[in-house]
């Protein structure tokens, strides 16, 4: 899952950046609106977190525009402006949640957790494709409720995969999905990858939940329960 | 218009009034004195003409006096006629009267020697055929009437109603009256209009002070006279200050507030020792609250004399709009009870801040449905009451955060803080706009908080 930050407080920027990297996220920041909008519209974001103060272009401005060029994913505004007016302002702009400065950082991942939940439709934090089960929350891997040992790029790859079941997923889109910006980015990595999920999830080859769409990408077969 | 404006056309007026009063009455007096002079010569030449008339037509004749019977004035000769004359000498006393006195006798002034003498309102007496007492002009005039046995003197009175000239007098009082009562009418009407025009200026200022006061306009116009522009633009002036403090204390706290948050944000998200965890907390936590209590609630604008009358549908359907959105999860009901006219006479962020505050806290506690009534209440110099009801159907508040939120006066800094923040914040805005908050238990569940702003 990608998430993008937006906030001009260096210091608040690195810190949210370094939490949510340990959570599994990858993280992009940016620290001024005109730098966040083309983030948000280039890169294939799953989360955007908005500071309303911004230099260049106003948060309020950025989420308009993202949603007027059709983006959905969640956003976040985290602000230190916290009356009833300028919440409104923000979540008519498009944002889907508010979270005011100072906070809580147990508070951000919590909401975060909801509102990628909430993108991709589930109810709570778990995701059951047949046999396999996620937890988004504990980022665990069940399979037939026997926890599994997975790296942090499988699970990133995995979650991605069966939130977008059904469709077929290029590599190219999984490598910006698990990968930030400046790590070393080698789409046969993706391929590594998928070995070893499908060893792991089905290692005697009866349950097939990743197919290989030749020179398209990746699908997940398993329908959500 | 207000009392003022009222009291200076009045004074105005009255003092108008009584200087015309004065004027026209002493104009009337002259007027009149002036007629009545006249009047009087004439009558004075009348009776001279009339004494030295009937001095043509007598003769002495041996010391005694004789008069034609047939005079050449025909009304001295006439019973009930309106001319009276008599002819009297030092030592035979009345030696004629006319028929015309019916055997009466004039009164008598002693007069000297060829001097007419006038006298006003001398009565006939002595006769019962005078009864009512007819009121005379009389002449009296002092002749030596040469003879030949030596000169004799003789006095003649000639005396005339006064009827006659009275009544050109009354008539002339009333047309002196008459007239001046227009002329003192007309003139306090022109008054009238004169004033109206010059104190339209102040009724003006009236005007638009209330529709300030009402808020449908902002300043004074542009366009008075030099002496009342003075004043309206003095007026405008302090209106702008008060705006611009008003705007400059709300930036400077805003300001204030968010410039401390950010750091605070970094300090809250330092990882710190197990030790020290639990103090750090609790002193950031006390901050945040100062911070978003005790700025925040200082930049609430509160109640104003010269607010403008907001709607308030737009902004209550905003807030729950970002209510729904912020508690997805909850999917409640949102019932809202406001008429398109509902207003508020205070700022907008208060009202905002105050609503959102209280429905945010029904969203928490809510387990299905959010009820929320505003209606305007009855007005009180030019603006009405707000009423506002927020229900839940939650478990219902905590009792002892009831018991602070609705002890007057109480600020958070005396408190345990971090519980009720957004109670509080909007506790501190009905406080400051001088109104009422009050908490009630709903059956069977639930909590309804109710607001009154004056």
């Amino acid at each position: 899952m990608r998430i993008l930050i937006i906030e001009d407080e260096l210091s608040l920027q690195q810190q949210l950046a370094d939490e949510l990297r340990k959570q599994d996220y990858v993280v992009d920041v940016a620290s001024d609106g005109e730098e966040g909008l083309y983030y948000g519209k280039e890169y294939p974001i799953d989360l955007a977190i908005v500071d309303l103060g911004l230099p260049k272009i106003d948060g309020v401005e950025v989420i308009k525009q993202l949603r007027a060029q059709g983006l959905a994913y969640p956003i976040l505004i985290l602000t230190a402006r916290n009356r009833w007016q300028e919440k409104v302002e923000g979540l008519e702009s498009g944002a889907d949640d508010y979270l005011t400065k100072p906070f809580h950082p147990e508070e951000l991942s919590a909401r975060i957790k909801v509102l990628l939940r909430r993108s991709v439709g589930l109810a709570d934090s778990t995701l059951v494709c047949g046999p396999i089960k996620i937890d988004t929350s504990s980022k665990q891997v069940f399979l037939e409720d026997q926890p599994l040992t997975i790296t942090a790029y499988e699970y990133r790859l995995l979650s991605y995969l069966m939130m977008h079941t059904g469709k077929v997923l290029s590599k190219r889109q999984l490598v910006d999905h698990i990968y930030e910006e400046d790590d070393d980015r080698d789409s046969n990595t993706i391929e590594v990858f998928i070995r070893r999920l499908r060893k792991k999830l089905d290692p005697d080859a009866s349950l097939k939940p990743i197919e290989t769409q030749r020179g398209r990408g990746y699908r997940f077969r398993i329908p959500r329960n | 218009m207000n009392s003022s404006n009222y009291s200076l056309r009045r004074r105005l007026l009255l003092s108008a009034s009584l200087l015309l009063i004065g004027f026209l009455g002493a104009m009337g007096v002259v007027l009149h004195n002036t007629f009545e002079q006249s009047v009087l010569s004439n009558a004075q030449d009348a009776l001279k003409n009339q004494v030295l008339l009937l001095m043509a037509n007598i003769d002495v004749v041996d010391q005694s006096v004789i008069v034609p019977p047939a005079l050449s004035e025909p009304r001295l000769s006439q019973a009930d006629a309106d001319l009276f004359a008599q002819i009297t000498t030092p030592a035979q006393g009345l030696v004629w009267r006319s028929d015309s006195l019916l055997g009466a006798k004039l009164p008598q002034l002693e007069s000297q020697l060829g001097e007419f003498m006038f006298q006003k309102k001398v009565n006939i007496t002595d006769n019962l055929a005078w009864a009512d007492k007819p009121k005379l002009y009389s002449m009296t005039f002092g002749a030596e009437w040469e003879s030949d046995v030596g000169d004799l003197p003789i006095t003649i009175t000639v005396a005339e109603r006064t009827g006659a000239y009275a009544r050109k007098l009354r008539d002339y009082r009333k047309q002196i009256f008459l007239w001046l009562s227009i002329l003192g009418v007309a003139l306090l009407a022109l008054l009238l209009s004169l004033l109206s025009w010059v104190l339209k200026p102040l009724s003006k200022v009236a005007t638009q002070v209330e529709e300030i006061e009402q808020g449908k306009r902002r300043r004074f116009d542009e366009e008075y006279p030099n002496e009342v522009s003075s004043l309206t633009q003095n007026l405008n002036q302090l209106l702008n200050f008060e705006e611009q403090r008003i705007n400059r204390q709300k930036d400077v706290l805003g300001n204030l507030a968010h410039s401390l948050k950010t750091p605070l944000a970094v300090l809250k998200g330092i990882s710190y020792s197990d030790q020290n965890k639990q103090d750090a907390q609790r002193q950031l936590e006390a901050m945040q609250n100062i911070i978003d209590y005790q700025l925040q609630g200082a930049s609430a604008v509160g109640r104003r004399r010269f607010a403008k009358p907001i709607a308030i549908q737009k902004p209550t359907k905003q807030i729950i709009d970002s209510l729904q959105k912020l508690h997805a999860d909850k999917q409640l009901t949102v019932v809202k009870q406001i008429n398109d006219d509902v207003v508020f006479y205070g700022d907008q962020g208060d009202f905002m801040e105050l609503l959102g505050n209280l429905l945010d806290n029904a969203f928490k506690w809510a387990s299905s449905q959010v009820q929320v009534i505003v209606t305007n209440g009855e007005s009180i110099s030019h603006r009405s009451a707000l009423n506002i009801e927020v229900i839940d159907d939650g478990v219902g508040i905590d009792p002892e955060l009831k018991t602070t939120i609705l002890q007057r006066g109480v600020r958070l800094d005396s408190q345990t803080p971090g519980h009720g923040l957004g109670l509080h914040i909007a506790k501190g805005i009905v406080e400051a706009y001088d109104g009422e908050l009050s908490i009630e238990d709903m059956a069977p569940s639930g909590t309804v908080f109710k607001v009154v702003l004056n």
